[in-house]
C-alpha cells in the first residue's frame, strides 16, 4: 500500500539509540561534525571511528543498511579523492607519464575520503533512529532560541509535520491520477524528454487544484478547533530528558574531551 | 465559562441573518451573491437538529457561521449567548461548539492518532496530565484506543471520521456540528457513525446540529430544518417532514420505508402517517 510508506529512512527496530531523545540526537550529530573538522591525525580518526562504530552498534540497525546510505555521494567521494591525489604538490611518491602522486596528495585524500565518509554515516544514523514526528520535535525545541530574532520556529515545525501528514496523501492521488492516465493510453514511460514532460502536465495541474483546496479545508479545520499560533500551545507527549539521555551526553563529552587532548599532540 | 445552562434556554440564536459574498460573475464583474437570507433559528440545548437541503443551500456555509468562520453580512448569531463577532470570545465560542466536516482526510492534522485528538487541547493550553487523561477517556469511548500510536493514515474511512469526532469531543464541547460526515462512509461504517452521534446526544447532552443528504438520517433528529436557496423552507419534526410533500418538492427523497408505505397507499392500502423507521413499516404491515 501506498500509505505505508516511510518518509524519510527510519529503520523501525527497538534500540538503546532509537529511544534517546531527538534533542540530544541532533546535539550529538552536531558536536561531532564540529569535531570531525578539527581531527588532524589519523589516531583522530580512528577514534572518530570507533566513536562512530559504537554507535552503530547501539542502534541495532544493520551495517549493511547503514552503508547504503554511502551510495549516494560515491561520485563526490570519487571526485574530491581524484582532485586531492593528483592535484596536491609535494614529495613525489609515484609517477607515470604526467600522473604524478604525492604523498601530501595521499595524506590529504585519505583524510578527506574517511572525513567524508564518517559524516555521512554517522548523520544518517540520526535519520535511520529517529522518525521525521520526532525529528520535527527536536528541531522545534532545539531552535527555540532563534525566536528571540522573530524567526517562526514553532510555525515552521508545525508546518514540516503537516506536510509529513499529507506527502503520503498527495503521492496516493497522484499514484489514482497516473493510473486514470495510463489507462486512457498515456505513456509515462516515453523515451522522448518532451513527451514525457507534456505526460506529466496533466497530472500536476488538478494535483495542485486539489493540494490548495485541502490546505483551505485544513485551515478551516484547525481554525475551527482554536488553533491561533504555534506559540501558546501545551503539549500531550512534551519531551523530557531521561536518564539514559544524561548517560548519552556525559559519553559524548567524554568523547570530545579524548578528541581535544589527541587534536592538541 | 457558565456551563450551568437550564435546558429551557437556547443555546444557539441566530436573529435575522444575511450572509452575502462579493464573487466575480461572467463577465468579470463584481457581483454580490446572496448565499443565506433572513435565517431564523433557535436551538435549545440537548436538542439533535438535522440540516437538510439540495447541493448549494448554504448548509455548509451555515455550519461556519455558527463558529464565526464566516461572519454575518447583517443579523446576529449568538452562541452561548456569546455573539460570533465578539472576537475576545471567539475562543470561547469555538471550545463549546465543535464542527466534525465531510472529508476526514482534510481536517486530521496531526500523523499519530492521540496527538491528533490532543490537538484542540493543545491549543487551549489544558495542562499535560489533564491532557492525558481526557485523550485516553475519548480515545477509549469512541473505540480507537489500540490505535492511539498509530497513523491516520492506516485507519479505515469510518475510523478517520471518528477520530475527527473524537477530536471534536474531547474538547468537551455542548454543541456538535457535522458537515454530511457520512457522505464518505460505507452502510455500515456510516450506521456506526449515526449511533454513536446519537449515543453523545442521550449519554452526554451534547447538542446536535446533523447536516446530511440521507433521510435516514434524519429520523433521529428532534427537529428539521429544511433549507433551500439559502432560505429556511420549513422547520419541523422529522414525522410532520415526511407526511408533507415539501421534501420532493425541494429535490430530495423520502427514506425508504416511507416510500414504500406512500406506494402502497396508493394501492389502496391503508397504513397509517406515524409509519417512519423500518421496523413500524413490518409491524404496521
Ligand atoms: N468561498 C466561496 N466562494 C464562492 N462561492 C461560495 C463560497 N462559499 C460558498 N459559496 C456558494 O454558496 C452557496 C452555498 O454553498 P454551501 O457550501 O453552503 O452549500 P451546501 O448546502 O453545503 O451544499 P452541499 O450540499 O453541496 O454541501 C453555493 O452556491 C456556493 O457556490
Ligand atoms: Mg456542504
Amino acid at each position: 500500500m501506498i500509505r505505508d510508506i516511510t518518509i524519510g529512512q527510519y529503520y523501525n527496530v527497538e534500540s538503546k539509540l532509537h529511544s534517546l531523545d531527538p534533542r540530544m540526537k541532533l546535539n550529538a550529530v552536531l558536536v561531532f561534525i564540529i569535531s570531525v573538522f578539527f581531527i588532524k591525525s589519523y589516531v583522530g580518526y580512528f577514534i572518530a571511528s570507533l566513536f562512530l562504530l559504537f554507535c552503530i552498534k547501539l542502534s541495532n540497525v544493520p551495517i549493511r543498511y547503514i552503508v547504503r546510505g554511502l551510495k549516494s555521494i560515491v561520485f563526490l567521494l570519487f571526485l574530491s579523492v581524484f582532485l586531492n591525489l593528483f592535484f596536491t604538490e609535494g614529495r613525489v611518491l609515484f609517477s607515470y607519464s604526467f600522473f604524478v602522486i604525492t604523498y601530501e596528495g595521499l595524506d590529504v585524500a585519505v583524510k578527506m575520503m574517511l572525513r567524508l565518509i564518517i559524516l555521512i554515516l554517522f548523520s544518517s544514523l540520526l535519520t535511520l533512529t529517529t522518525t521525521p514526528m520526532e525529528l520535527t520535535d527536536g528541531i522545534d525545541y532545539n531552535l527555540s532560541f532563534f525566536k528571540i530574532f522573530k524567526i517562526p520556529v514553532s510555525d515552521i515545525a508545525l508546518m514540516m509535520s503537516i506536510a509529513l501528514r499529507f506527502i503520503p496523501i498527495l503521492i496516493e492521488e497522484v499514484d489514482k491520477i497516473m493510473k486514470a492516465q495510463i489507462s486512457r493510453g498515456v505513456r509515462f514511460d516515453d523515451k522522448n524528454l518532451i513527451k514525457k514532460v507534456k505526460a506529466y502536465i496533466p497530472i500536476l495541474v488538478p494535483i495542485f487544484v486539489s493540494a490548495f483546496r485541502r490546505s483551505n479545508d485544513l485551515a478551516i479545520a484547525m481554525e475551527s478547533r482554536c488553533y491561533i499560533d504555534s506559540d501558546n500551545r501545551t503539549k500531550l507527549n512534551p519531551l523530557a530528558y531521561k536518564k539514559s539521555d544524561y548517560l548519552a551526553y556525559s559519553f559524548l563529552f567524554v568523547y570530545l574531551i579524548t578528541i581535544i587532548l589527541v587534536c592538541r599532540l | 465559562m457558565d456551563n450551568s445552562l437550564n435546558s429551557q434556554e437556547n443555546i444557539i440564536e441566530i436573529n435575522n441573518l444575511n450572509f452575502s459574498i462579493n464573487i466575480f460573475d461572467d463577465d468579470e464583474n463584481i457581483k454580490n451573491e446572496i448565499i443565506l437570507k433572513d435565517i431564523n433559528l433557535s436551538v435549545k440545548k440537548g436538542e439533535f437538529l438535522c440540516l437538510i437541503g439540495r447541493n448549494g443551500s448554504g448548509k455548509s456555509t451555515l455550519a461556519k457561521i455558527l463558529n464565526g468562520i464566516n461572519l454575518p453580512t447583517s443579523g446576529t448569531v449568538k452562541v452561548m449567548s456569546i455573539s460570533t463577532t465578539d472576537e475576545k470570545k471567539i475562543i470561547d465560542i469555538r471550545k463549546n461548539l465543535g464542527i466534525v466536516f465531510q472529508n476526514p482526510d482534510n481536517q486530521i492534522v496531526s500523523s499519530i492518532v492521540e496527538e491528533e485528538i490532543a490537538f484542540g487541547l493543545e491549543n487551549i493550553q489544558v495542562e499535560t496530565s489533564e491532557m492525558r487523561k481526557r485523550v485516553d477517556y475519548v480515545l477509549k469511548y469512541m473505540g480507537l484506543y489500540k490505535y492511539k500510536k498509530q497513523s491516520p493514515n492506516k485507519l479505515s474511512g469510518g475510523q478517520k471520521q471518528k477520530l475527527a469526532l473524537a477530536s471534536v469531543v474531547a474538547m468537551l464541547p455542548q454543541i456538535i456540528v457535522l458537515d454530511e460526515p457520512t457522505a464518505m462512509l460505507d452502510p455500515k461504517a456510516r450506521k456506526e457513525f449515526i449511533d454513536l452521534i446519537i449515543k453523545l446526544n442521550r449519554e452526554k447532552n451534547i447538542t446536535i446540529i446533523l447536516i446530511t443528504h440521507f433521510m435516514e438520517e434524519v429520523i433521529f433528529a428532534d427537529r428539521v430544518v429544511l433549507l433551500d436557496k439559502g432560505e429556511i423552507k420549513k422547520i419541523a419534526t422529522p414525522k410532520e417532514i415526511f407526511t408533507d410533500s415539501i421534501l420532493e418538492k425541494y429535490g430530495m427523497t423520502f427514506p425508504f420505508p416511507i416510500r414504500v408505505k406512500n406506494k402502497l397507499n396508493q394501492f389502496g392500502y391503508n397504513i397509517n402517517n406515524n409509519v417512519i423507521t423500518t421496523d413500524d413499516l413490518i409491524y404496521a404491515l
